[in-house]
């Protein structure tokens, strides 16, 4: 996000300057001010973002290993030894297919949920003021405490949802594929409401008029939605689905509160392999490859998506 | 307006630089300064405790400055290596003892020499020893037993088990002769109850020989004690949950009254009889019952003081921690949070004698013992590799044959 803004913020100034007659205070204000009043977030964002990057991409073609490479510096260039690894391990290259599973899907519940709680707030009702407040909860509390409420909603012994369905003892977190319907809802519990409130604002600028004209048109509900709204508000979905994919795609708090990964790391995404490698084992080099992976993974997503958007357009 | 603004902003930066060199260059006064790092369990008495003591040194110490920093046990292992990176270590740190041969291998921490003339409990200080060099002061630890229900003993009429085989036994007649109550709940994610099996069939889990470790569950002993387990788990007395539960999940089936028998320590007893304080009539302990091997070995789990090796201060941390150690603070402190000092006179000054705590205090002396003493050890516990396995046993996902090899791979994958 912040390098978008910064590229921005230089690319408009030429545009300006093209008017402007040529002279040595001109050409400072135009060439070199730019330069000078981007310089302070460049080196910041330099620091904080590049830096690490560029240092991970460095430890993740070594064979940085365990206490000794933190303390003296211990370890060896390797190339791309632990990419190899990676696509060699079934675990971790299962776990690459997972997060980009688990996170699409995570991102499809959260745009469909997103834009019918957004809808369903679009309308007139009594109640609605409190309702949208309500929605902006799940958003506002912190990850951790959220899975933890969750984890006891889903114990088998005392969870209240086993209780209320009558499963008894049901265990959720035994299957894969149950234990990763919990974590999806828990992470698509607390990201729908940021896209819902997004997308209500975005709704309310649509003009009546062409509603109003589509249902003088004969335009039912569905075709005002998806011939209208959602075409009109294509932009601002784009945006929405990036946002979501990079939260989604590297979440981390939910699958270590709820299952850690387990049972039998058939639960991990790339996030808590990162933490299980690097920090837990202390794997330097094969974690920083598998945060390398994850990164790829955003970027190109990224890319596709903006891609997209050109196409549209 | 913005010029101000500017200024203000210059200013604050040049305060907070000047207060960062400050602190570079702290120390000059005369008086010395210890920065301690305490690992903090979650409960506010333990920093009063420690504050305590803290001023109590200070005041034996003239112009001596006892900074205590908490951490949490769950960040503790971040936060030690985070500030070996960094090269901003604290003088003296609590270190659990799974860890301490980690970081001393290392180079972490210095040597130390315990108080002579006391006697420290075996299990607790033979992990801070590594190749012969003894790195840390045995401060507290403690040791599970089997914890169980008199009342329903009575109407199974069934006694105390004393082996494996006891203890299967008295679980079918319980689970025949009583309703509405498990007999004893096992759990996936309770390492610390589960891999401690391998020491009753003459097991371990790595052997060390001379320079090289070999790990020791693909072995007959090794399978032995993952077929127990199996048949705890296969007896049908845990909920099929119990494949995720932790040791807290079987204490709390404990509390509720759903177990007969649960294998825990004094902490977990302690916590039952809070939150169930009708049980405190009903409920015994005795030892961890012996494996065909004859051991009741358990895992003697606690914690050292290590003195860093970069501490600018290494004499008086030293002084810090045996001042920490002494059996007066010891037990003090070891009582408050549940676990047993690390001397066998501060055992038995905490619980000896005690009907339902002396137990524990027999069982640590007596039957407990540590980890392999390696730096590779937190590699294996970092990878979760053998709960895992033991998790992989419950669902079906391997045989008792896979899940040794699988175990001994992990191990042979840390030690390199």
């Amino acid at each position: 996000m912040p390098r978008s803004r910064a590229r921005s913020v230089s690319g408009d100034v030429p545009s300006v300057s093209a008017r402007r007659p040529r002279s040595v205070r001109r050409s400072f204000d135009d060439k070199l001010l730019p330069v000078l009043l981007v310089t302070p977030a460049l080196v910041v964002i330099a620091g904080l973002v590049g830096y690490p990057v560029l240092r991970t991409g460095w430890l993740s073609l070594t064979d940085a290993d365990g206490l000794r490479a933190l303390t003296d510096g211990e370890m060896a260039f390797i190339g791309l030894g632990n990419y190899l690894r990676i696509l060699e391990d079934p675990v971790l290259r299962r776990v690459s297919l997972v997060t980009v599973g688990f996170g699409l899907a995570c991102v499809a519940a959260t745009m469909v949920v997103g834009v019918a709680v957004a809808l369903l707030l679009n309308r007139r009702f009594r109640g609605r003021g409190v309702l949208a407040v309500l929605v902006l909860l799940p958003w506002a509390i912190p990850n951790v405490a959220a899975s933890f409420v969750w984890k006891w909603i889903f114990h088998d012994q005392y969870g209240i949802l086993n209780w209320a369905l009558g499963l008894d003892g049901f265990a959720w977190f035994n299957h894969w594929l149950t234990a990763f319907a919990v974590i999806g809802v828990v992470v698509v519990w607390q990201s729908f409401p940021f896209v819902a409130v997004a997308l209500l604002a975005g709704l309310q600028t649509i003009p009546g008029e062409v509603i109003d004209a589509a249902r003088v048109d004969g335009a039912g509900g569905w075709q005002q939605l998806w011939r209208i709204r959602l075409p009109m508000l294509k932009p601002l979905l784009l945006v929405l689905v990036v946002i979501s994919t990079i939260w989604d795609f590297k979440v981390f708090d939910q699958v270590y509160v709820l299952t850690e990964g387990d049972p039998t790391r058939r639960n991990e995404v790339l996030a808590v392999s990162i933490w299980r490698e690097a920090i837990a084992q202390l794997h330097i080099g094969l974690g920083s490859a598998l945060a390398m992976v994850l990164f790829l993974i955003l970027i190109l997503f990224t890319i596709g998506y903006v891609w997209l958007a050109r196409e549209q357009a | 307006m913005r010029t101000a603004q500017a200024k203000a902003g210059w200013l604050s930066g040049a305060v907070a630089l000047g207060l960062v060199l400050a602190g570079c260059g702290g120390g000059d006064d005369g008086g010395s300064e210890l920065t301690v790092w305490i690992m903090e369990p979650g409960n506010p008495e333990v920093q009063a405790t420690i504050d305590g003591f803290a001023e109590a040194f200070e005041a034996e110490h003239e112009g001596v400055e006892v900074t205590v920093e908490y951490v949490p046990w769950t960040e503790a292992h971040t936060q030690l290596t985070t500030a070996l990176a960094g090269g901003q270590v604290p003088d003296l740190t609590e270190v659990g003892n799974t860890m301490t041969a980690e970081f001393a291998e290392a180079g972490a921490f210095a040597e130390v020499t315990p108080p002579e003339g006391v006697e420290f409990v075996e299990g607790l200080a033979e992990s801070s020893v590594v190749d012969g060099v003894n790195y840390g002061y045995p401060w507290y630890a403690g040791a599970r037993a089997l914890i169980y229900r008199t009342d329903i003993f009575d109407q199974a009429g069934v006694a105390v088990p004393q082996t494996w085989d006891d203890l299967l036994a008295v679980g079918d007649t319980i689970a025949e002769q009583v309703d509405s109550i498990d007999p004893l709940h096992v759990a996936g994610a309770y390492q610390h109850m589960n891999q401690p099996l391998i020491w009753g069939t003459g097991g371990d889990i790595a052997v060390q020989n001379g320079e090289t470790w070999t790990p020791g569950f693909n072995t007959p002993e090794g399978r032995q004690a993952l077929e127990f387990f199996l048949t705890l788990w296969e007896r049908g007395w845990t909920p099929e949950g119990g494949v995720h539960w932790n040791s807290v999940d079987v204490r709390d089936a404990f509390a509720n009254e759903e177990s007969a028998m649960m294998i825990g320590g004094g902490w977990d007893l302690r916590a039952i009889l809070d939150s169930n304080p009708s049980l405190a009539d009903r409920v015994g302990t005795a030892l961890m019952p012996a494996g065909p091997a004859g051991s009741r070995d358990v895992f003697a789990g606690g914690s050292h003081l290590a003195v860093f090796q970069e501490s600018d201060e290494p004499e008086l941390a030293k002084q810090f921690a045996e001042f920490l150690i002494a059996p007066e603070q010891a037990t003090a402190f070891a009582e408050q949070i549940g676990f047993l000092p690390g001397t066998v006179a501060g055992v038995q000054a905490a619980v000896g004698g005690d009907e339902l705590f002396g137990v524990f205090g027999e069982q640590f002396i007596e039957h407990s013992r540590a980890y392999p003493v390696a730096g590779w050890w937190g590699a294996v516990e970092g990878s979760g590799a053998i709960p895992g396995e033991f998790q992989k046993l419950m669902l079906g996902d391997v045989t008792v044959d896979e899940a040794a090899a699988n175990i001994d791979a992990a191990i042979q994958g840390a030690i390199g």
